[in-house]
């Protein structure tokens, strides 16, 4: 029969082959499949680029958190974090607790915190260049971010240790069960009895900091309850931590093992780092998936995905979608038919060129992307100036993976040595 | 209160337009356009001001 060879087993996304390269299989679904129903997970699945991007956009069709007849949203990772942002779908609630904090990571708070995420990078850079080597996931890019977070939060510096800890103890819950989520809650009850008596300090003093914001932003005169204000903490450090962290190990990847010849012009104009970002997030961003639920029927590709199904909107699929991008299986930071340099939630650029879908696009954009961009290329900039002749310690690698146990479904190299000289 | 926005300057960020959709709405050029609302209470006053916080790149401005 014509195109059984194309048939897709759903039980193939939970195999250790996808999850290593994905790729392959993402071709399946963009070429044979652009609506996949995957009738063992029950959700369908949508691929390529234009399909990703419209849904994103749609939020009339596609809510973020899925309405119970008669109840609150659903989300999975309440029980991790506690009551958070996300839970909030398209709802004013979330556009407000949205603009609580969007001003510190976007625009112009953002610009005046820049010197002390360069006096964070600086401090751990020169922390963990002492031997000649350094492996890069555990003793950089898993520390930089939740530190950075944390300070702007405005939380005691004596006490970053801790957060390292909840933040990774944290995320290892959110994507998996068993003894994993027994170990995030322990985490976050820990982090949330840590943050009671800053919670009623702020309250009763506050500062210009982002706890002080969090705690005291009122909506119609109602502001945020304690285990709001906890959840959201929660989910800031997760949220804030792990991706930025992640992406800083795949840049690296990338540039040491996939592309060592566009890594030579790297070295000769760090600036290119912001097109290695970019391209990153294409090629192999951290989070390949969104997940969605219908609000109503929606027609797609001559079929009808029913009301309140989820779909999955494969944005690391769309990213290497052929009918945008040319020879989209090759990582290039030169390439000039991807928007290179700062993201858009609108998905709208001057140049007219389609950006990455990394960060997702519209209501639900990643609201840390502008933060994430300048903490990761300031990392890779200032290991640069210290670390001299960058190159890889073992001349092959196992790849950038998926799911690791720790890492919560998102890709990356579980570990990255480097040797420099000093 | 009357806001501006400044098309040299914007980037089309979309930032405005996500968060303030009472007050911005994508235009047919894609830059956003300032609606035509009355800004009276503090909350729309609040939200106004929040718009030039958190646009990229500067390109809002707000006249009390």
């Amino acid at each position: 029969m014509a195109g059984l060879a194309h048939e897709i087993d759903p039980r193939e996304f939970d195999s250790p082959e996808f999850q290593s390269n994905p790729f392959p299989l993402y071709q399946r679904l963009r070429d044979h499949h652009p609506l996949f129903r995957d009738r063992f997970h029950n959700r369908w699945i949508i691929s390529r680029y234009d399909d990703v991007n419209a849904a994103f956009q749609d939020n009339e069709s596609f809510d973020r958190a899925m309405y119970q007849p008669d109840g609150p949203y659903v989300f999975g990772s309440s029980h991790v974090f506690g009551p958070n942002i996300l839970e909030y779908g398209n709802s004013d609630r979330h556009r407000w607790l949205r603009n609580v904090v969007a001003g510190q990571f976007v625009g112009q708070g953002l610009v005046s915190f820049i010197p002390f995420v360069e006096q964070i990078a600086g401090e751990l850079v020169e922390r963990c260049s002492a031997d000649g080597e350094v492996e890069l996931v555990s003793q950089f890019s898993n520390q930089f971010p939740i530190r950075v977070i944390s300070n702007i939060l405005g939380l005691p510096r004596a006490d970053e240790e801790k957060f390292v800890v909840w933040y990774q103890a944290l995320i290892a819950g959110l994507g998996f069960g068993g003894e994993h989520l027994a170990r995030g809650i322990a985490a976050r009850n820990e982090m949330w009895q840590y943050l009671e008596p800053l919670v009623a300090e702020r309250l009763a003093h506050p500062k210009d900091d982002l706890l002080s914001k969090l705690c005291l932003a009122e909506l119609d005169g109602v502001r945020m309850n304690m285990d709001e204000v906890k959840g959201f903490i929660a989910l800031l450090l997760a949220a804030g931590g792990d991706t930025t962290d992640k992406a800083i190990a795949n840049m690296w990847y990338h540039m040491l093992y996939t592309r060592p010849d566009q890594f030579e012009d790297v070295k000769k104009d760090p600036e290119l780092w912001d097109n290695v970002f970019s391209e990153m997030m294409r090629f192999d961003p951290v989070v390949h998936v969104q997940s969605r639920f219908t609000t109503r029927e929606v027609q797609m590709h001559g079929r009808v995905i029913p009301e309140r199904a989820q779909v999955i909107l494969s944005l690391g699929a769309g990213n290497r979608d052929e009918r945008v991008f040319k020879d989209p299986d090759v990582f290039d930071i030169h390439r000039d038919d991807l928007h290179m340099g700062r993201e858009n939630r609108s998905a709208r650029y001057k140049s007219q060129k389609p950006g990455h879908l990394g960060f997702g696009v519209g209501q639900h954009f990643c609201m840390g992307y502008a933060m994430a961009r300048q903490e990761a290329v300031i990392a890779c900039m200032r290991m640069m100036e210290v670390m001299k002749n960058p190159r890889p310690k073992f001349a092959t690698h196992e790849g950038i993976t998926s799911p690791n146990i720790d890492s919560g479904g998102f890709r990356s190299p579980r570990e990255l040595w480097i040797q420099f000289d000093k | 209160m009357k806001v501006l926005v400044d098309k040299e300057r914007c980037m089309m960020a979309g930032e405005c337009c996500y968060n303030h959709p009472w007050l911005f709405a994508f235009g047919d050029d894609d830059y956003p356009v300032v609606q035509t609302v009355e800004i009276t209470s503090e909350q729309q006053r609040k939200e106004a001001r929040q718009s030039v916080q958190v646009c990229p790149s500067g390109a809002i401005s707000v006249c009390e």
